[in-house]
C-alpha cells in the first residue's frame, strides 16, 4: 500500500491520523516539524504528505515550496487557519488540498483517496477507453454509454434526472446553468413558478459525488446565479 | 542635469591658474607697449623722445615706418624753426650782438603792421644780458600821476635844445636813480611801503629838476581826460603803474620814457618790452642747442633752407651748397638722391616727397612760422638712409631693428586672455558647488551683507586698480622703466583681478544660493520691522488689534487729504489696507474651507499657518488641532478594532488546535465498541458539546472579522429570487424532518442586486439555520419576496423570513444581533447566537438593511437591499 507522510507538531493530533490512516490499509510515517519531514521525503519513497503550516523550524508554507521543487507527490495541508486567504495561498504555492482543523477523519480518509487515486492513475487513464461518449473533470468521470458514474475510481449510484442534470453540467464545463435552464433543457417544458425541484436535486448529487458537501469540488454553487462544473 | 562637482584643491588651482593667465594676458599688452616705443635722445642730448610703433602696422623697413616719418617731420620743425631763430640772432650768417630790435615789431610780430609810431630799438646783447640778469627786468610802482609827469621830464630833457647836455644829465641822474632804487628794492619788503617811498623820492626829483614844466603838463593831463568821466578819472588817478629800471637804454640812448607820449603808450613799451626778452632768451638758448645739431656736418639729416633771393638771398644748410644757392636744380637733384627727402616752395605751391608726410602737415608748421620768412622760401629736407654716422636716426634704426614684432604678443595676450575666460567661465559655473555636498556652499565671506560686501568689493578692487594704474603710468611715461613697468604691472593686475574674481565668484554664489537679496541690510532691517509689528499684532489683544490700526488710517487719511498731494498718498494707502483686507478674508476662506473639508470626514486636512496672523492664526490652529483630534480618535478605535479582531482569530487558532484532539479522539473511542450505555451516552454528550466549540470558534473568528471591517467583497450582480430558490433546495429536506413547512411567496421577476455571492449566501444560510433551530416543530416558515417601489428609481427588493419561535423571546430584538448574546439564555440547543450577528453584519456591509422584528412569538426578519437595473454596473 501507498505511504503516507503526517507531519504535525501536535503529536496527539499525528497519531490519531496515523490510525485513521492505519484502518485503512496505508502505511504511515510520522514527522513533527518541517525539516523532518524533507528529511524522510528524501530517504523514503513516500506518496502522500499531509502537513500542518504553523510548526517550528520550518513551516508548512516554507516546506511546500521547497518540496515542490523536487517531488510531485500529492500534499494535503491541514491547518487551523480558516481564513479564505490562507486556503487561497496555499493551494497556490502547490499544495493539492487544503483541509481546516478540527477536520472530519472521514472527509481526510476521502480526500486522501482521491489524491492518492488521481496521482497513482495519471497517465494510465490514456486514451484507450476514451470515446465520445466519456465526459470528465477531474477525478469525475462520466460515461453515457454505459451511464456510468465514477469519483476518484469509485462508482456512484445517480438516479435518471441527477444523471442528466450532472451530464448537462458536466458536458458545458465552465458554463453556469441557472435553475430555470436546467429546468427547461431536463424537463423539456417552460419554468413556471418558483421551483426548488432543481436545488434540491442539485443538493443530491453533491451529497453523493462530494466529499464535503458544503464545500463541492466538482458541482460547484454560484450562489444568486445558478451552478456548474468547473473545467479541470 | 548631473553636475560634477570638484574639491577645494581644483578650485584652488583654477584660481590661481585664472589669475596667472589674466596677468599674462596684460603683462603681454604691457610688452607689446614697451616695444613699441622708440625712445631716442632729442637734437640736444637733454632728453629722451619716445616714438610709437603700432604693433600692427610694422613694415619690413626703417625708413618706411611711422616712426621715421615723425622723426623726419619733428625735424622738419626744429629746421624751420632754427632758421626763424638764426634770422632773428644773425646777421650775415653770424651772431651779432649789435644788431637792433625793435621791441614792438619783435613782440607783435604775428600782425602785419605796428600799432604805434613809435619805435623803441635795442641792441640785441643788451636785452639779451637784460634777461639773464638775476630779475630779469625789475620794475617800480609809481602812480598815475607820477608816471605822466615822469614822461613829460622825460620828453623834456630830450628835446632838441637840451640834447647834449640833458643827454649826459639824464644818464647820471638815472644811474644814481638805479643805484638809489635797487637799494630800496631789496631793503623794503612791504610793497605798500616802497610805494609811499617811492612817491617820496619822485617828489624830491620832481620839485628838483622839473619845476618849470609843470603847467604844461597839468594841460596834457586835462586835454586828455577831459573828456573822460569823473569814474575813470578817479581809478585812474588810483592806479599805479610799472615803470622798468632801465638797465639798459635803446640804441639811440634815451630813455624809453622819452620815446612814448603817454603813460597807457609807455605800459604797451613795457609789455612788448618785457615779451621780447623773454621770447630772446628762450630763442637764445634754443638757438645754443640746435647750433651744434644743426651745424654738425657727420649727421645723416641734411637740410637747406633759402630765404628770400637773389644776392639777399639767406641759405641756411649744413651741405656744401656754393654760391648762396644760384643752382637751384642742382640742390633739388641734390636732396633727390638721397633716401627720403622732402622738399617745399609755398611761394610755388611745389611740395615734393618720398616720405609719408603730407603737405597739409608741412602747412601746418609753415604757418606757424611764415612770418618769420619771405614769400619765396625753399625747404629741403633729406635722410640719408644708409645712417653711416651715428645719430638719432641711426640710433633709432637700431631700436627698431631690434624690437620684436608687437603682433606675437599681441596673439600671445589673446591667447592667454580666451584661457582665461575658459577658466573664468568654468569658475563661474562650478561656484558654491561643494564636492560632497547638496546645495550651495557659502563662504564666510559671502555671509556679509550684500552691501557692505559691495562695498568692500568696489573699494579695494577699486583702490588696487587705481594704484596700479598710477603706478605703471608713472613708471612707463615717467621713469620709462620698462622692467620695473612690467613687474608692476603683473602684480597689480594679478593682486586687482585676484580680488575682482573672488568678489564676482561670492557674487555668483549669492546669487545662486538665494542670499544675494536677503543678505541686504536693507531687507533685512525691513523684516525685522515687520516681524516686530507682526508679533505686537499677534500678541495684543482686541483693543490693539482693532483701535490701533483703526485710529493710525482714519488718522492718517484725515491728515492726508488736507493738502492736494496727500490725495495722492492717501489713495495709496488705502489701496494698500484693501489688499490688506482682501488678504484677511482670503486667509479666512481657507479656514471655512479647512472645516467644510473635516466636516465632509477628510480629517488629514490641515490648514497651513504659516502666514497668517492674529485671531486667524488662532482659529486656523484650532481647526487643525480639532482635526487631528478627530483622525486620532477614529484611528485609535479602528486599531483597536483590529487589534480585537487579531487577538480572536490567534485565539481560535490556538483553540482549534487542542479541539482537533478532542473530537478525533471522541470519535476514535466511538468506534471501539463500547458496552456500556452510560459510557455511551457520556459520549455523545462530548461528540455534542466539542462540535458545538468547534461552531463557536469559527463564528467568532468569523464576526469579528466582519464587524472589523477586516474582510474583502467580491460583488457582482446576481438574483435574489434564484439564490432564496437555491438555498431553499438546500434547507427544504432539513426543515421537513422537523416538521417545518415552508411557505414560500415570491413574485415572478428577478431581482437583481450588487452583493458578493457567497457573503449573501452565509446571510440566507444562517437565516434558515436560526429558523431550523428555534421554529416550534410542526409550524409553518414564510418566505416573502417582492419589490418596494421607490419614490424614483428602482426602489429596493424586500425579503422577510417569518417563524414561530419555539421559545419566547425574552431578551429584546437588538440583543438578538448583539454578539454574545443569544435570543434566550435558558435555551440549550445548538448554535452559537452569533449567526443572526454575522448575518447583520454581512448585510450591512453589502448595502443592505436588516430588521428584526418580534410579536409574541412571532420572530421575524427584514431584508432590504438597493435594486439593480440590468444594465447598471
Amino acid at each position: 500500500m501507498a505511504k503516507i507522510l503526517v507531519c504535525d507538531d501536535d503529536k496527539a493530533i499525528v497519531e490519531a491520523i496515523e490510525i485513521y490512516l492505519m484502518q485503512e490499509g496505508y502505511e504511515v510515517r510520522k514527522a513533527y516539524d518541517g525539516v523532518e519531514a524533507m528529511r524522510i521525503l528524501e530517504q523514503e519513497e513516500i506518496q502522500l504528505l499531509i502537513m500542518d503550516v504553523m510548526m517550528p523550524r520550518l513551516d508548512g508554507i516554507h516546506a511546500t515550496l521547497q518540496i515542490r521543487e523536487k517531488h510531485s507527490i500529492p500534499i494535503i495541508i491541514l491547518s487551523a487557519k480558516s481564513e479564505d486567504a490562507d486556503k487561497i495561498l496555499g493551494l497556490n504555492i502547490g499544495a493539492d488540498d487544503y483541509v481546516t482543523k478540527p477536520f472530519n477523519p472521514l472527509e481526510l480518509t476521502a480526500r486522501v483517496k482521491s489524491q492518492l487515486r488521481r496521482y497513482t492513475k495519471l497517465g494510465s487513464i490514456g486514451g484507450t477507453e476514451e470515446t465520445d461518449q466519456i465526459y470528465r473533470s477531474g477525478g469525475l468521470v462520466m460515461n453515457d454509454a454505459t451511464k456510468e458514474v465514477t469519483v476518484d475510481d469509485e462508482p456512484v449510484k445517480l438516479t435518471p434526472i441527477e444523471y442528466n442534470i450532472l451530464l448537462l453540467l458536466v458536458k458545458n464545463q465552465g458554463k453556469v446553468f441557472s435553475i430555470s435552464q436546467i429546468y427547461e433543457n431536463i424537463w423539456n417544458e417552460e419554468a413556471i413558478g418558483a421551483d426548488n425541484t432543481v436545488a434540491v436535486h442539485i443538493r443530491h448529487i453533491r451529497e453523493k459525488i462530494e466529499i464535503n458537501p458544503k464545500e463541492p469540488r466538482y458541482l460547484k454553487v454560484v450562489w444568486g446565479v445558478g451552478y456548474k462544473v468547473d473545467k479541470q | 542635469m548631473k553636475i560634477r562637482k570638484y574639491g577645494r584643491g581644483v578650485k584652488f588651482l583654477a584660481a590661481i591658474a585664472e589669475v596667472a593667465l589674466v596677468t599674462l594676458s596684460v603683462i603681454c599688452i604691457g610688452i607689446v607697449s614697451c616695444n613699441a616705443v622708440i625712445s631716442v635722445p632729442n637734437r640736444t642730448n637733454t632728453m629722451q623722445v619716445n616714438y610709437y610703433i603700432s604693433p600692427f602696422s610694422k613694415t619690413a623697413a626703417f625708413e618706411d615706418s611711422d616712426v621715421f616719418s615723425d622723426m623726419v617731420y619733428d625735424s622738419l620743425n626744429d629746421v624751420i624753426r632754427y632758421c626763424v631763430i638764426r634770422g632773428q640772432l644773425e646777421s650775415d650768417g653770424r651772431f651779432d650782438e649789435t644788431k637792433e630790435i625793435d621791441i614792438e615789431q619783435f613782440a607783435r610780430h604775428f600782425e602785419e603792421m605796428p600799432v604805434t609810431d613809435t619805435s623803441i630799438c635795442y641792441r640785441l646783447g643788451d636785452l639779451l644780458q637784460w634777461g639773464q640778469t638775476q630779475e630779469g627786468i625789475s620794475t617800480r610802482t609809481y602812480t598815475w600821476a607820477e608816471a605822466q609827469e615822469m614822461i613829460a621830464q622825460a620828453r623834456e630833457e630830450t628835446l632838441p635844445g637840451a640834447e647834449t647836455n640833458g643827454m649826459t644829465d639824464q644818464t647820471e641822474f638815472l644811474a644814481e636813480a638805479v643805484a638809489d632804487q635797487s637799494a630800496q628794492v631789496t631793503e623794503e619788503a612791504i610793497p605798500s611801503e616802497r610805494v609811499v617811498k617811492k612817491e617820496e623820492t619822485v617828489a624830491e626829483y620832481t620839485y628838483h629838476t622839473y619845476t618849470e614844466n609843470e603847467e604844461s603838463s597839468e594841460d596834457t593831463l586835462t586835454v586828455t581826460f577831459s573828456a573822460q568821466e569823473d569814474v575813470a578819472e578817479s581809478t585812474q588817478e588810483e592806479s599805479y603803474v610799472e615803470i622798468p629800471v632801465e638797465r639798459y637804454l635803446p640804441v639811440d640812448g634815451r630813455s624809453m620814457l622819452a620815446h612814448v607820449e603817454s603813460v597807457e603808450e609807455l605800459e604797451e613799451m613795457v609789455f612788448y618790452l618785457k615779451e621780447t626778452v623773454h621770447m630772446l632768451e628762450e630763442n637764445y638758448k634754443t638757438y645754443r642747442e640746435y647750433l651744434e645739431y644743426f651745424e654738425k656736418t657727420e649727421t645723416n639729416f641734411r637740410y637747406c633752407v633759402f630765404r628770400g633771393s637773389g644776392r639777399n638771398r639767406e641759405v641756411y644748410t649744413n651741405m656744401e651748397i656754393p654760391d648762396k644757392g644760384a643752382d637751384m636744380e642742382g640742390v633739388d637733384t641734390g636732396f633727390a638722391s638721397m633716401g627720403r627727402y622732402l622738399c617745399y616752395k609755398p611761394a610755388d605751391f611745389f611740395y615734393e616727397t618720398n616720405t609719408s608726410i603730407r603737405e597739409e602737415q608741412v602747412r601746418d608748421i609753415w604757418n606757424d612760422y611764415r612770418y618769420a620768412y619771405p614769400d619765396d622760401t625753399c625747404i629741403w629736407i633729406g635722410v640719408d638712409t644708409a645712417f653711416v654716422y651715428p645719430d638719432m636716426f641711426q640710433e633709432a634704426e637700431a631700436c627698431y631693428r631690434m624690437a620684436s614684432p608687437g603682433y606675437l604678443f599681441v596673439l600671445l595676450s589673446a591667447f592667454f586672455g580666451i584661457g582665461a575666460f575658459i577658466v573664468f567661465g568654468f569658475m563661474t559655473h562650478m561656484a558654491g558647488k561643494k564636492q560632497g555636498a547638496e546645495g550651495i556652499a557659502l563662504l564666510w565671506f559671502d555671509r556679509w551683507y550684500t552691501e557692505i560686501g559691495g562695498l568692500a568689493a568696489f573699494g579695494i578692487t577699486g583702490t588696487l586698480f587705481f594704484v596700479t594704474g598710477f603706478a605703471v603710468t608713472e613708471l612707463y611715461w615717467g621713469a620709462g622703466d620698462h622692467l620695473r613697468m612690467l613687474v608692476a604691472l603683473g602684480l597689480g593686475t594679478a593682486f586687482t583681478y585676484g580680488m575682482f574674481l573672488f568678489f564676482w565668484l561670492s557674487l555668483v554664489r549669492r546669487i545662486r544660493a538665494g542670499t544675494f537679496w536677503k543678505n541686504f541690510l536693507l531687507y533685512r532691517i525691513c523684516v525685522r520691522v515687520k516681524d516686530i509689528m507682526m508679533a505686537i499684532y499677534d500678541d495684543g489683544r482686541n483693543v490693539v488689534r482693532v483701535w490701533v490700526p483703526y485710529t493710525l488710517f482714519t488718522g492718517a487719511n484725515l491728515f492726508l487729504l488736507r493738502t492736494k498731494d496727500g490725495v495722492f498718498f492717501a489713495v495709496l494707502l488705502d489701496l494698500f489696507v484693501g489688499l490688506f483686507l482682501y488678504r484677511g478674508s482670503q486667509i479666512r476662506k481657507k479656514i471655512l474651507k479647512g472645516i467644510e473639508s473635516i466636516r465632509d470626514g477628510y480629517l488629514d486636512t490641515q490648514i497651513d499657518v504659516e502666514k497668517m496672523h492674529g485671531d486667524n492664526r488662532i482659529l486656523a490652529e484650532a481647526v487643525n488641532s480639532i482635526g487631528n483630534g478627530i483622525r486620532q480618535a477614529v484611528e485609535t478605535s479602528v486599531k483597536d478594532e483590529r487589534m480585537k479582531a487579531d487577538l480572536i482569530t490567534n485565539v481560535s487558532h490556538d483553540i482549534k488546535t487542542p479541539l482537533t484532539s478532542i473530537i478525533n479522539y471522541v470519535d476514535l473511542i466511538k468506534r471501539e465498541p463500547v458496552e456500556n450505555e452510560k459510557i455511551r451516552n457520556y459520549l455523545e454528550v462530548l461528540d455534542n458539546k466539542s462540535q458545538r466549540l468547534k461552531q463557536l470558534t469559527e463564528d467568532l473568528v468569523e464576526v469579528s472579522r466582519i464587524s472589523s471591517g477586516n474582510i474583502v467583497l467580491q460583488c457582482e450582480k446576481l438574483d435574489l429570487r434564484e439564490l432564496m430558490n437555491q438555498t431553499i433546495g438546500e434547507f427544504t429536506e432539513r426543515l421537513e424532518e422537523k416538521g417545518l413547512k415552508l411557505i414560500i411567496n415570491m413574485e415572478e421577476r428577478p431581482f437583481l442586486i450588487y452583493a458578493d455571492s457567497r457573503r449573501i449566501w452565509r446571510v440566507m444560510e444562517n437565516l434558515f439555520n436560526n429558523a431550523y433551530k428555534y421554529a416550534l416543530e410542526g409550524t409553518r416558515v414564510y418566505v416573502d419576496l417582492r419589490a418596494l417601489e421607490g419614490e424614483n428609481g428602482p426602489g429596493r427588493v424586500w425579503l422577510s423570513i417569518k417563524n414561530i419561535s419555539a421559545q419566547p423571546l425574552r431578551v429584546g430584538v437588538e440583543d438578538l444581533t448583539e454578539r454574545f448574546i443569544r435570543g434566550d439564555v435558558s435555551r440549550s440547543t445548538e448554535g452559537s447566537g452569533l449567526g443572526l450577528s454575522i448575518a447583520k453584519n454581512l448585510t450591512e456591509l453589502q448595502k443592505g438593511k436588516f430588521e428584526i422584528i418580534s410579536d409574541g412569538d412571532l420572530f421575524k426578519v427584514v431584508i432590504t437591499f438597493p435594486i439593480v437595473g440590468e444594465q447598471e454596473i
